[in-house]
């Protein structure tokens, strides 16, 4: 009966779940790299790092800088994350994907290994 | 009666079987063996070696049963009821695994009893395993009936399944014995039924996965915070810490009308709400929604500051120092993009309270602005003293207000929060949160529910019973913070309570029947069997002058609080003119020695209103309310509950008509129901007060024989008051016959019988002392020629009443003596 239990399962209720885990990795991926905040916040400054002046040109243009200097710092460590998290979620996709496709034939292929290195 | 299967064959029977056997040790083995075979398969394959394949084969089998065994097996719950018939598939896994039709009712419960959620609801519900298996030791219940009643009491719970604890409460609900086990224990079937949702919220709990909060980009686009984080707590970190999520789940109608507010036009809320409402909670749980962001638009991911107005209004140096930081608090929140800030105990932010400061023309800009999100904590009488005194600023604000939760969602979240303060070290009884709701609303009433509950809860985990908080540990919690008894009587308390008369006529002399009458109804609200809406006894005592009513009343302050000090006493002959209501009435504001504010300082107290025959009517009429609603409610519109009190009204009112009956040698008995009648035609009280009395109770004139018994008393007084000289007082019968002769006077009782003690044995003692004719171990004798009397034949002096000192338990003042008035 175990065995039956075991077929019914991993060829029915079994590989979908597999499929829902997989999606929910990769949703929790997206989730823990804020993947949304980061493409809406993309060129926003840094923490709110800015300057205002309503000084003179120079001033003006040295606040400018400022801003332009927090705006920069906030893509750079935002693109950097976006990439990293991107790449986690790819990783995650193709070994869930992987696991999907061989979680069909895994009962019989650890079978096969067996009987594969015992034959001579 | 539905008709259920059993397949023991079944692929699902022998996946249950395997989870109880073991299941969870063999998942974590197969995990163990997989990776060891997998990686040495992987290293020999690599070295050319054949057996590798057959290595990473095992590895790559014990792979696939381990994701079945932790995927597929341990996970497996009863599917929902109405879905099938197949108990292998309804029945909880512990029981479907050791599961036969042809189990005995024992043996079925042999089964039951080893979940975890079975010893769980056994525990805390203190019901005992052994004493349940003795009551279904001859039941034989037929399976289908037990099924079916489980099934009934999954829905009451609001489960969609069957769980251990629902069957275990058809068990109950289908045996006697067991029914009566219940009874025993104070509980009734819907009680296990809220216990078996309990488990299913743990169950719930312990399988909940964190939220997602934003992730770890969520607050770079976000300013910093370094004031903010000095003067106030930051609710979402807490949150985000796994903080305080309990009871959220109970608030959810109450957080949608928060959102709501806050995404309004107006965006600022007030929360309105008494204190122990659950302002603080509900914003932890905004706190939560918030963080998870779900379709919560512009206040996605927002976190919740709350201001710490103690710390803030302690800044204070300089005159506009505390606007200063409030600026620079509210221009850092509007500057980080991101925060809601919370002011609990606003009012304080507004004039109101000491120590506060206005600030509202610093936060009427901000709030006319719509920059920010404020939230501010104020209960009702404050929020309308805000509005009287702030109209601008509170018409900005959208009002939210809370009501307590039901009796029901109070115990559940004393239940849930029962979890999280035992910490492992002890186990919460649910009588005993029963208790807690029950004695924090009756003791409690400066704060609402749940949050008095929950206090009680908290304090009563400082008086375990072993392991346990149980009820009794809620009520030395209540009785230590209080000094109030609320256990049930036991041992001398009990024999002090059985012979009351006893004890009240060491200080009363005779009054048998006002006594009785009175020593009966603390019995009853002692074992209380009296109305709790109620004060604990209400008596209206009449007659005359001096003959033992306010000493009774005292004696009953002694032993049913414990001092003569929880007398209450007011003379309502001061209290006779109209404007006099609002004088009885002022709050602790306007007079904080009025009743009101004595009463709720000292709520386990007789309350004595003298003479209630002089007072203005209308405050009759408030007699009425109290003794009916056992409260009155003051100036401020602030309840003050008499309910823990013993209220006792006197009147001389027909004292004469008493007397002339009892001269008549009439009992009490036989006229006290004319008399009363006489009262009512007479227009000296209205019937529907007299009716609201507990008792009416005559006292009787004293006689000379009492009198002399009353001057005994005073003697033993006296030779307490000496105790720390060494030297006692004795006074023949003569002298005593004397003092009462020239002491007794029919109109005033017992009255002047004081005076006459002082006036004549005081004075008599105090100058043998000072002449050095009394000294330590000495006894003074006083014959009839040395309290003024005239000299007696020689040879009287013989009969003495002894100078033994009085008894440890007789207070000093425990005779029977009414001050004179003022």
């Amino acid at each position: 009966m175990l065995v039956i239990g075991f077929l019914q399962w991993w060829y029915g209720a079994g590989w979908k779940e597999a499929g829902q885990r997989m999606m929910s990795r990769i949703k929790n991926t997206y989730a823990y790299f804020s993947i949304p905040t980061l493409l809406r916040t993309l060129f926003l400054p840094w923490r709110r790092i800015m300057s205002y002046s309503d000084g003179s040109l120079q001033q003006r243009l040295q606040a400018m800088m400022d801003n332009l200097v927090s705006r920069f710092v906030g893509f750079s460590i935002r693109i950097i994350m976006l990439f990293i998290g991107l790449l986690a979620i790819v990783f995650t996709f193709i070994l869930g994907g992987i696991m999907i496709a061989i979680w069909p034939i895994m009962p019989i292929a650890s079978l096969l290994l067996l009987v594969r290195g015992l034959l001579p | 009666m539905s008709s259920y299967t059993f397949n023991n064959r079944s692929p699902r029977t022998a996946q249950v079987r395997l989870r109880q056997r073991g299941g969870k040790l063999l998942a974590i083995i197969t995990l163990v063996v997989a990776v060891l075979l997998m990686a040495l398969g992987l290293a020999l394959i690599v070295t050319h070696q054949h057996l590798g394949w057959s290595l990473l084969g095992l590895g790559l089998g014990s792979l696939t049963l381990r994701l079945w065994l932790s995927w597929g097996v341990l996970p497996l719950e009863p599917v929902p009821l109405g879905t099938t018939t197949a108990l292998e598939a309804l029945l909880p896994a512990n029981l479907a695994a050791r599961y036969r039709p042809d189990m005995t009712t024992a043996q079925l419960w042999e089964a039951l009893a080893e979940a975890w959620q079975t010893k769980f609801i056994v525990g805390r519900f203190e019901l005992h395993s052994d004493l349940i298996a003795a009551g279904l030791a001859e039941a034989q219940l037929a399976h289908d009936q037990i099924w079916d009643e489980a099934a009934h009491w999954s829905q009451v719970a609001g489960l969609n399944h069957l769980s251990n604890a629902t069957i275990l409460t058809a068990l109950c609900a289908l045996t006697p014995s067991l029914k009566a086990l219940l009874t025993e224990v104070k509980l009734e079937l819907t009680d296990l039924a809220e216990g078996a949702a309990w488990v299913d919220r743990l169950e719930g709990f312990e399988r909940a996965q964190t939220p997602a909060y934003g992730g770890i980009a969520r607050d770079w686009a976000a300013g910093f915070t370094p004031t903010l984080s000095h003067f106030g707590q930051n609710l979402s970190r807490q949150i985000e810490l796994g903080g305080p999520r309990f009871g959220i789940q109970e608030r959810t109608r109450q957080l949608d009308g928060l959102v709501t507010a806050l995404s309004s036009a107006n965006g600022s809320v007030a929360v309105i709400g008494e204190p122990g409402i659950g302002k603080t909670a509900l914003l932890y749980g905004l706190a939560d929604r918030l963080l998870q962001g779900k379709g919560l638009g512009a206040l996605d991911h927002h976190q919740i500051f709350s201001l710490n107005a103690s710390l803030i209004l302690s800044q204070q140096e300089h005159a506009g120092d505390i606007e200063r930081i409030v600026l620079t608090l509210m221009g850092e929140a509007i500057h980080a993009g991101n925060i809601v800030v919370a002011l609990d105990e606003a009012q304080l932010f507004f004039g109101q309270g000491t120590g506060a400061v206005n600030l509202s023309q610093v936060l009427l800009p901000i709030l006319q602005s719509h920059n920010l999100k404020l939230v501010l904590g104020v209960t009702p009488g404050d929020w309308q003293k805000l509005k009287s005194t702030n109209v601008s600023m509170t018409g900005l604000l959208t009002p939210l207000v809370l009501s307590e939760p039901s009796q029901a969602d109070t115990i559940r979240l004393l239940a849930d929060r029962a979890l999280i303060l035992e910490s492992g070290r002890f186990f919460t009884t649910y009588q005993a949160l029963l208790e807690a709701y029950r004695l924090s609303g009756r003791y409690y009433q400066d704060e609402a529910y749940p949050g008095r509950a929950l206090k009680l809860l908290e304090a009563a985990l400082n008086f375990p019973e072993g392991q346990f908080i149980t009820e009794i540990s809620i009520q030395q919690a209540v009785e230590s913070q209080l000094g109030v008894k609320v256990q049930a009587a036991t041992g001398n308390e009990t024999d002090t309570l059985l012979h009351l008369e006893d004890h009240i006529h060491e200080r009363m002399i005779n009054q048998t029947r006002a006594v009785s009458v009175v020593a009966a109804a603390l019995r009853r609200a002692r074992a209380g069997v009296a109305n709790p809406k109620r004060p604990i006894g209400s008596f209206l005592f009449l007659g005359p002058t001096g003959v033992g009513k306010t000493e009774l009343a005292r004696s009953l302050a002694a032993l049913y609080f414990g001092s003569e000090a929880n007398m209450i006493r007011l003379d309502m002959s001061e209290y006779q003119q109209t404007t006099d209501v609002s004088r009885l009435l002022a709050s602790a504001a306007e007079n904080p020695a009025g009743l009101l504010t004595k009463v709720r300082q000292q709520p386990f107290s007789v309350v004595l209103f003298d003479e209630i025959e002089k007072a203005n009517p209308n405050i009759l009429n408030l007699f009425l309310q109290l003794l009916d609603e056992g409260n009155l409610t003051d100036s401020a519109n602030k309840p003050t509950s008499f309910k823990d009190a013993i209220v006792i009204a006197t009147s001389n009112a027909g004292a004469d008509e008493i007397r002339q009956h009892i001269e008549a040698g009439e009992e009490l008995e036989a006229f006290e129901q004319k008399f009363t009648e006489d009262l009512i035609s007479s227009g000296q009280f209205k019937p529907e007060l007299l009716n609201r009395f507990d008792e009416i109770v005559l006292f009787r004139p004293l006689n000379e024989t009492e009198l002399a018994q009353v001057v005994k008393l005073m003697i033993s007084e006296v030779n307490h008051t000496l105790t720390p000289q060494k030297i006692q007082v004795a006074l023949t019968e003569d002298a005593i016959a004397e003092l009462v002769r020239a002491g007794y006077d029919p109109r005033l009782g017992a009255r002047p019988m004081r005076r006459m003690v002082q006036r004549r044995v005081e004075d008599a003692v105090a100058g043998q002392i000072l002449r050095g004719a009394a000294k330590a171990g000495d006894t003074i004798t006083l014959n009839v020629a040395d309290v003024g009397g005239p000299v007696a034949p020689s040879g009287d002096a013989s009969t003495q009443v002894p100078a033994s000192p009085p008894a440890a338990s007789t207070p000093a003042a425990g005779i029977l003596y009414e001050r004179p008035k003022k």
